[in-house]
Formats: C-alpha cells, sequence, structure tokens
C-alpha cells in the first residue's frame, strides 16, 4: 500500500468536523479547542468529553426504559370500557391477533432496537475504557449500525400519533397515550444522543498508541 | 510523532478511525472507502448541485401539500374522521402531552422544513456563483436538522396504521398521505445527491479567487 497506516492525530491533524479539512494540530493539548482555518468553524481532536457524556445518557435511558416497559403506552377506550397496553403487551396482542408482520415489526423497532442499542452502546462503552484492542473494525462497524437504526424506535410513537389523529369518534372510540408514552420517547432521544456523544475513532486511538 | 512531509489539502481523515487517507479520484457514481474501517469517505455525484436544488424545491412543494390536505380518513358507522398530520401532534398537545407532542412536531414537520430549506440555502447561491454569508453555519445546521428529521420511519408508521385500522373501519387514503411518500421518495433522493465536498471546494474556490 503506497499510503501509510497513520492516524491524523499521530500525523498532528486534527480533522474539522464541519467542511472536513485537516487542521495543525502540533503542540496542542489533545483536549484543546482550536479554529478551522478554512472555514472558521470550532476545532477539536476528538469529541470533548465523549465517554463521560456517552455514559450519563446511556444510564439516563437505562433509568427512563424502567417506566416506559412499566406504565400503559396506550387506552383504548370502547363504549365506555378502556383497555391500557404497555409496549410488551401491545406486541403481544397483535401476535395473538395473528397480525405476524406488523407485531415483528414492532417488536423489532420497540423492544429489540431500544434495548439492543442500549447493550451495543454499554458494550463499547466498557471496551473503549478498557482498552480494549479486540476486532476495531467490527466494532466501528457496530458502532454505525447502533447510529443509524435508533430512529427506527420512533415506529410506535409515529403509529400511535396516527391513531389518536384517525379514532377520535366521541363516545364510540378513543385511542390515548399513556404514561410510557414520553417515558419511551425519552429513551430513544437519550439513545440517540448518547450515540452521537460516542467517538468511534477512541476505538482505533488504542490500537495507535500500542505500535 | 512521525513528521509527514505532506499537503493537508490532499488528505482526508476519516471520520470514524481517524486514517489519514489520500482520496483518489473518483469517476461519476464511485464510492471511496476508508481501507481500516470501512467507513464511506466520499461518494461522487454527478451533477450534484442542480439536481440537488430541483429535488429541494420538488421536496419543498410536496411538503407543503403533504402538510396541508387530508392525509387520512376513517369511517365508522357512518362517522367520517378526516386526519391531518398536524391533527395528532395537536391532540396530544391539547391532552398535556407536549414533551411528546413537540418531539413528534420536530421530526416529522420541523426538521424535514429546515432541512430542506437550508438546503436550499446553500444551493441556490451557490448555482448563482455567490456563496451564501454563513455558509459553514449552514452545513452545520443542514446536517443537524437531517439527523433528527424521520420522515421514512414515519411513512412505516403510516403503513403500520394502515393495516392495524383496516380490518377495524374503512380507511381513506388523502392527498396528504400519497404527497409524504412521494416527499420522503424525493428528498431522499435530494439528500444523496448533495455532495458536500463539492460544497466546500465551490466556496474555498471562490474565496481563493477574491483579491
Amino acid at each position: 500500500m503506497s499510503q501509510p497506516e497513520i492516524s491524523a492525530a499521530a500525523a498532528g491533524y486534527a480533522r474539522c468536523g464541519v467542511c472536513e479539512s485537516l487542521v495543525r494540530w502540533r503542540d496542542m493539548a489533545p483536549d484543546s479547542e482550536g479554529s478551522c482555518a478554512r472555514c472558521g468553524s470550532v476545532v477539536r481532536l476528538r469529541r470533548p468529553n465523549s465517554l463521560a457524556r456517552a455514559w450519563a445518557l446511556v444510564i439516563s435511558a437505562y433509568v427512563m426504559y424502567v417506566p416506559a416497559n412499566l406504565f400503559a403506552m396506550t387506552a383504548i377506550s370502547q363504549l365506555g370500557t378502556t383497555e391500557s397496553d404497555t409496549i410488551f403487551g401491545g406486541v403481544k396482542e397483535l401476535f395473538a391477533a395473528g397480525w405476524y408482520p406488523v407485531a415483528v415489526l414492532i417488536f423489532i423497532a420497540s423492544i429489540t432496537v431500544p434495548l439492543g442499542k442500549l447493550l451495543c452502546l454499554t458494550g463499547l462503552l466498557i471496551s473503549v475504557q478498557r482498552r480494549s484492542s479486540w476486532h476495531p473494525r467490527q466494532r466501528t462497524v457496530l458502532y454505525r449500525v447502533v447510529e443509524q437504526v435508533g430512529r427506527w424506535s420512533m415506529l410506535d410513537v409515529f403509529v400511535l400519533t396516527l391513531l389518536i389523529a384517525l379514532v377520535q369518534l366521541g363516545n364510540l372510540m378513543t385511542v390515548e397515550v399513556g404514561r410510557a408514552g414520553t417515558f419511551f420517547a425519552s429513551v430513544v432521544v437519550l439513545t440517540i444522543l448518547a450515540a452521537q456523544s460516542f467517538d468511534p475513532r477512541l476505538i482505533w486511538d488504542v490500537m495507535e498508541e500500542e505500535k | 510523532m512521525t513528521d509527514l512531509d505532506i499537503d493537508p489539502k490532499d488528505w482526508v481523515a476519516c471520520e470514524s478511525c481517524d486514517l489519514m487517507v489520500r482520496l483518489p479520484e473518483l469517476r461519476p457514481r464511485e464510492e471511496a472507502e476508508c481501507a481500516r474501517c470501512g467507513q464511506v469517505l466520499e461518494r461522487s455525484q454527478p451533477d450534484s448541485l442542480r439536481r440537488t436544488l430541483a429535488l429541494s424545491i420538488a421536496s419543498l412543494l410536496l411538503f407543503v401539500v403533504a402538510q396541508t390536505t387530508v392525509f387520512m380518513s376513517f369511517e365508522l358507522d357512518g362517522l367520517v374522521q378526516d386526519a391531518w398530520i398536524l391533527t395528532g401532534i395537536q391532540s396530544l398537545f391539547l391532552d398535556g402531552k407536549w414533551p411528546l407532542a413537540s418531539l413528534i412536531f420536530f421530526t416529522t414537520v420541523a426538521a424535514p422544513l429546515l432541512w430542506i430549506l437550508s438546503l436550499l440555502y446553500i444551493v441556490v447561491p451557490l448555482r448563482a456563483g455567490r456563496v451564501p454569508p454563513g455558509i459553514a453555519s449552514a452545513m452545520r445546521f443542514c446536517t443537524l436538522a437531517k439527523n433528527w428529521s424521520m420522515l421514512e420511519v414515519f411513512l412505516l408508521g403510516v403503513l403500520v396504521t394502515y393495516i392495524k385500522l383496516a380490518g377495524v373501519a374503512k380507511l381513506g387514503i388523502g392527498p396528504g398521505a400519497l404527497s409524504f411518500a412521494a416527499l420522503m421518495l424525493v428528498s431522499t433522493l435530494a439528500g444523496l445527491s448533495f455532495d458536500t465536498r463539492l460544497v466546500w471546494s465551490l466556496v474555498w474556490n471562490r474565496s481563493e479567487a477574491r483579491p
């Protein structure tokens, strides 16, 4: 290979996150702030306080995850009787009704994705803190998947919004969002923010130092 | 530290693993991938500005139609309920669930609109050979708005809602839902044809040519 395998940081450059130019970073502290000579944006070598921020957001998301699953997500009133369902209960009901494709979809979006995302982020954070050199490429790919898949958890919330808009027939039938709705949405937002705070370059920094 | 005798203008750092890469000249629709972690570094887009401009204008028009015309209608025992995208958000607001309502409003209405507008703000002057003021902030804003816009998730939500309610009542798909589907498609294409590296090279050519 004609190109040397070296990171920009080791070569004395920081990457501008806005215009992607390389900014000279010789004789600068790793956590200091520079400015991009070409576009004027603030430049940092790595995302600031990446691990602490990501941990704080991941832990908050775990905390919110509990009420999101204990409280009712939906309340459907029909002719005077109200039926409440948690997220898991809703999925079970869909399976019982035989709507397998929809049930699987909601199960993936509302249960697998948020929980899987939290567990993956936790694993990534621990691996970076333990300065692991285990499969860095696979961990980077995992991070990219986690970052892109998180938005799909909003599926159930959007379905509820549409149901609320459509099913408003006075005393006949109404749909309402239960208390879990806000908690669940906050899990989604917190995990998206956590993924954005984590800096995948930290996975590779350890490899560089070992050389 | 290794001292590399390089011109930083010829090199980029991979955003996922910080590897220094010298980008090759790409033929139209070719992709450059990071050799170390597989991150896509650049995707060459033919005719980028003209396509992005056309697709963003189309997106803006579709957005207006999707938000202002009837999205779906629901008929049960002779009672008909028309729903717009904003109907569900509004009921959530009135129900006191304003954090949830704001999040849904932000991800399905505000962020997509701001994203399309920021694309236009960047592309229209560049097409005329001028650099829009505050280009760095505009580019940052554009990425941010794009990340929080969840049109594709909402569209899947529409599909799930349709399947869920189709057995219960008579459902109508309004012009709003159709233009929303088109909006998702067209705006995704606009995002794909938007070439940030091209934007920055145009900006720098302009500012360096200026006396």
